[in-house]
């Protein structure tokens, strides 16, 4: 009786399968680049960043000369001249602060807008933050 | 409330010696309008501090009027300090204890820097201790010149009197 194998066929040739699968734009699922977006994200960094360094050079100004008796000392200090070394963009943060809390740091801005808010040295520091702090909000900080 | 546990304490930080003393007490806000020395004289309308015989008085910051009295010399030191208050008529004297019918200041320096003044209280139930207006921040009083020796003002290195009849 004959034996029947069932060998592969010869002579097939298994060609690869390709697959493409097309999609137009409107079904991209890529996200797409906002440069908007980014440069608020820039900004945003740039603002969490400076007001941490505004915020530790105050730390350490206070630390090292709360109970200094000489006021050259006390605006000579190193982080005090970093403070003013950000110009305009302390100001918005030294009036933060001042409004949370009036100091001497209100000279800070003496130093950088070259003004004075006062003309007799008898206000108290209170006195004159708040006046910074109005003159700030009714947009008056560059024309004082 | 100015003589609270915060203030003290960011205080005794400060000054650890105050720690344990009965005197110690805040006893007026922080202030710029006067310093220590100025408070030493009886000052509270001027902050005292060296300055150029041309500057005198300064206005530039705001919140403070600055001068260093009498024409002396531009120097942050015990001989220019005692040269001040011998304007004011006090005599140097030998130590910090309560006379009665003398006002006393003591002064501090570091190094050869004069960095504080103090001044004995000589009237009222407070008489015979001491009080400070230190720099920028508060008014404490303390029971004797040595426990606000620490490492920023140095040591008490002169005492001054001053009579009051």
């Amino acid at each position: 009786m004959p034996i029947i194998i069932d060998l592969p066929p010869q002579n097939i040739k298994v060609e690869n399968t390709k697959i493409e699968h097309y999609v137009n734009d409107e079904q991209l699922d890529t996200p797409k680049i906002d440069y908007g977006t980014l440069k608020l994200d820039k900004d945003l960094f740039e603002n969490i960043y400076l007001k941490d360094k505004f915020s530790s050079l105050v730390d350490l100004w206070e630390q090292n000369t709360a109970f200094e008796s000489s006021i050259s000392n006390i605006i000579e200090n190193d982080n005090f001249k970093k403070i003013v070394e950000l110009k305009n963009k302390a100001i918005p943060l030294i009036i933060d602060e001042i409004d949370r809390e009036p100091s001497v740091l209100v000279w800070a801005l003496n130093i950088i807008t070259g003004k004075s808010l006062s003309s007799n040295g008898r206000e108290t520091i209170e006195e004159v933050c708040k006046k910074w702090v109005r003159a700030y909000h009714n947009g008056r900080i560059q024309n004082v | 409330m100015i003589n609270s546990e915060l203030n003290r304490n960011k205080i005794i930080k400060a000054f650890p010696k105050l720690n344990g003393d009965k005197s110690f007490k805040i006893v007026d806000k922080a202030s710029s309008n006067y310093n220590c020395i100025a408070w030493a004289a009886n000052v509270t309308t001027c902050w005292w501090q060296s300055l150029a015989l041309d500057k005198r008085p300064t206005f530039g910051l705001d919140g403070v009027k600055y001068d260093w009295p009498f024409d002396v010399e531009d120097e942050f030191s015990i001989r220019v300090l005692v040269e001040i208050f011998t304007h004011l008529g006090y005599v140097v004297c030998e130590d910090g204890e309560y006379e009665d019918g003398f006002k006393k200041v003591a002064f501090y320096a570091k190094d050869i820097l004069a960095t504080h003044a103090a001044r004995q209280l000589s009237t009222g139930k407070n008489k015979g201790i001491w009080s400070s207006k230190l720099g920028t921040s508060f008014l404490i009083y303390h029971g004797t010149p040595y426990n606000i020796e620490n490492e920023r003002y140095g040591n008490v290195v002169a005492f001054m009197k001053k009579t009051m009849r």
